[in-house]
């Protein structure tokens, strides 16, 4: 069941991932270039603003950019030492859901509507697992139960549920088959504020009684500081900055990161408008020449109209994509007051 | 069948049960229905004479206590080849449609759910077929085959494919796109597991109405085909070639036509009454 014990390195090691949707007039450059990787039971999260690729990277990883339009362009997906980008349909259906599980956004479609619940997750398991239905469902009341759902409900279909349940019951068919990875697309943002924390305290709980390294993709800075050991800040398809939570939290470097916790309201700060960021993310079907954020930095120099900058370490693992790096003291590291 | 499914049936099924009990037109249908078969499948027992039993001394009487609904020109009791017609007009009925609906129904499955290429392909050699008009169509394909019970199933089987081609594809379409296929592509599900697990049972509604109804058009082609002589032979009574024979003695002996006519009407209008019903009964939006 220990799906890390004894390995060391990285489950996911991913460079230079370029995804892009082809339509008719223009092509959307949805992923430009995505390096990161995944430690054995570590938590990342992905995050960005609607758009930013986060969930066109997330799809990718399991091969399910839909397609056409979607083209996985380009890159390495090595997972468990293995090329993604070069398995086989077959290989792909037995990754898929035993070895990596998505959790998707949203809870009230992603159900079958006419299969109850305990058929759902039973399905997870027979697909995977070999066991006989009656196994399976003795699997899935198993995991009805883990995430706190009386096992009398197995019969219920997913209307006789509310959205919070409805998460769960996701959560129970993703993690049926204890994968390896699990891949949340923003599990909470559809539920409301008391379910959201209930529901993140399960998630934590259940990934380290698993022992599954996890991905979160959110666009609540909040989440990511609760729930991951690192956090990637994702802008117009590439990741701009990447650290240890804390120290990305303490000191972020990149201007786009900055803008972000600016636009935080803090409970201990009286004003009557927020730092908002100006301006809005580039189309991206029509990136900017450059860097894609220099149209909003105010501290966008030549060199950052000319070339993009790539991600490089600046010390202690803390990656960062910015022309910038060498002068954030002086310049930047004002503006994070 | 698992027992998850049967499970699973249940729930659905006692709720659209309970739905269509509200509708007296449909219960209507379906008591009829339900006798019907039960007439059909008991015919020897229910009977009174069998059905290629000649009183010719009794030759074209009206209805009396000896002969309920009268007797044809051979002093053949018309009851007794009603009751033993039902089981060809039934079986005709739910036999073509099983055939349109199995074959029509895997394409249209096929062509929504891939698309492209394999759809075009699918869809206009179907639009080929409904180019013909059905009953022409049927005729033809009869003419060619011959007469005969299995080749008149065939036949009316076959017009209908495309029309549930049509169906499915659509209802496949429309739920194609919903975001609990992507889950279940996400869990690992091939192809075939996604169409018959997922995608098929989330467009049951329009399939099922769809059925109902052309049961009673595939009883009404039969007996077209019947009529004029392509369906099954004679001495073997079906509602169709009894009202064709009926017709030269229309004046002498209305009750030929009459009852074969009340009976074919009344199974369609049955049939009818329960589609609709079902149409109600799965359709929340024209739930009153």
């Amino acid at each position: 069941m220990k799906n890390s014990e004894g390995k060391k390195g990285n489950i996911l090691d991913v460079r230079d991932l370029v995804i892009h949707y082809e339509l008719e007039e223009s092509t959307v450059r949805a992923v430009e270039g995505m390096s990161f990787t995944l430690g054995y039971g570590e938590t990342l999260a992905f995050v960005g603003e609607t758009g930013a690729g986060k969930t066109t990277t997330a799809l990718g990883l399991m091969r399910l950019v839909p397609s056409p339009p979607g083209r996985m362009v380009g890159g390495e997906i090595f997972f468990e030492g293995r090329d993604i980008m070069k398995a086989s349909g077959e290989e792909l259906r037995a990754i898929r859901g035993e070895k990596i599980s998505f959790i998707s956004q949203d809870p009230m479609t992603s159900l079958n509507p006419v299969m109850s619940v305990g058929s759902q997750i039973a399905e997870m398991v027979v697909l995977h697992s070999g066991l006989s239905m009656r196994e399976s469902r003795a699997r899935a009341e198993e995991m009805l139960s883990l995430v706190g759902i009386r096992k009398e409900r197995m019969g219920d279909y997913p209307h006789q549920f509310s959205g919070g349940m409805r998460q769960r019951v996701l959560i129970a068919i993703a993690l049926a088959c204890s994968p390896a990875l699990l891949i949340a697309d923003e599990p909470t943002s559809a539920l409301d504020v008391t379910i959201q924390a209930q529901v993140l305290n399960l998630m934590k709980g259940l990934k380290e009684r698993f022992d599954t390294s996890m991905i979160m993709i959110t666009h609540d800075l909040g989440i990511a500081a609760e729930t991951c050991d690192r956090v990637a800040i994702i802008y117009a398809g590439r990741i701009v900055e990447m650290a240890d939570t804390e120290s990305l939290f303490t000191e972020a470097l990149h201007p786009y990161a900055i803008g972000l916790f600016n636009s935080i309201p803090r409970i201990d700060d009286d004003r009557d408008l927020l730092d908002a960021l100006p301006g809005l993310m580039p189309d991206p079907a029509r990136l900017p020449q450059g860097c894609p954020f220099h149209p909003r930095c105010a501290h966008a120099s030549q060199e950052c109209e000319n070339s993009a900058p790539g991600l490089e370490d600046v010390g202690n693992g803390h990656l960062l994509a910015c022309w910038l790096r060498g002068k954030r003291n002086s310049e930047v590291g004002s503006v994070a007051q | 069948m698992s027992p998850e499914t049967v499970e699973a049936s249940r729930g659905m099924m006692g709720e659209f049960a309970h739905r269509l009990r509200k509708n007296p037109l449909a219960v209507f249908g379906f008591v009829v229905l339900s006798i019907l078969v039960l007439v059909a499948a008991f015919a020897p027992l229910i009977a009174p004479y069998g059905y290629s039993d000649q009183f010719l001394e009794h030759a074209f009487e009206p209805p009396n206590a000896k002969f309920l609904l009268g007797t044809d020109e051979f002093g053949r009791d018309i009851l007794s080849r009603l009751i033993y017609g039902a089981r060809v007009s039934l079986q005709v009925g739910f036999v073509a449609v099983g055939l349109a609906l199995s074959v029509g129904g895997f394409l249209g499955a096929v062509a929504g759910y891939y698309g492209g290429f394999c759809d075009n392909a699918i869809m206009r050699c179907m639009d080929v077929l409904l180019g013909i008009p059905s009953t022409l169509l049927a005729i033809a394909i009869a003419a060619s085959l011959g007469p005969g019970l299995v080749n008149l199933m065939i036949s009316v089987g076959i017009a209908q494919i495309p029309f549930y081609a049509r169906i499915v594809r659509g209802a496949v379409l429309s739920v194609r796109g919903q975001e609990f296929v992507e889950a279940a592509r996400a869990m690992g599900s091939g192809d075939l597991r996604i169409i018959f697990r997922h995608i098929i049972p989330n467009s049951m509604a329009p399939i099922i109405v769809q059925t109902t109804l052309d049961v009673a058009y595939a009883i009404l082609s039969a007996a077209g085909l019947s009529f004029i002589g392509l369906g099954v032979q004679p001495p073997f009574p079906e509602w169709g070639s009894m009202l064709s024979g009926g017709r030269q003695y229309i004046f002498e002996a209305p009750h030929m036509t009459l009852f074969p006519g009340i009976t074919i009407m009344l199974t369609i209008l049955s049939l009818n009454f329960l589609g609709d019903g079902l149409r109600d009964a799965l359709d929340p939006k024209l739930r009153r």
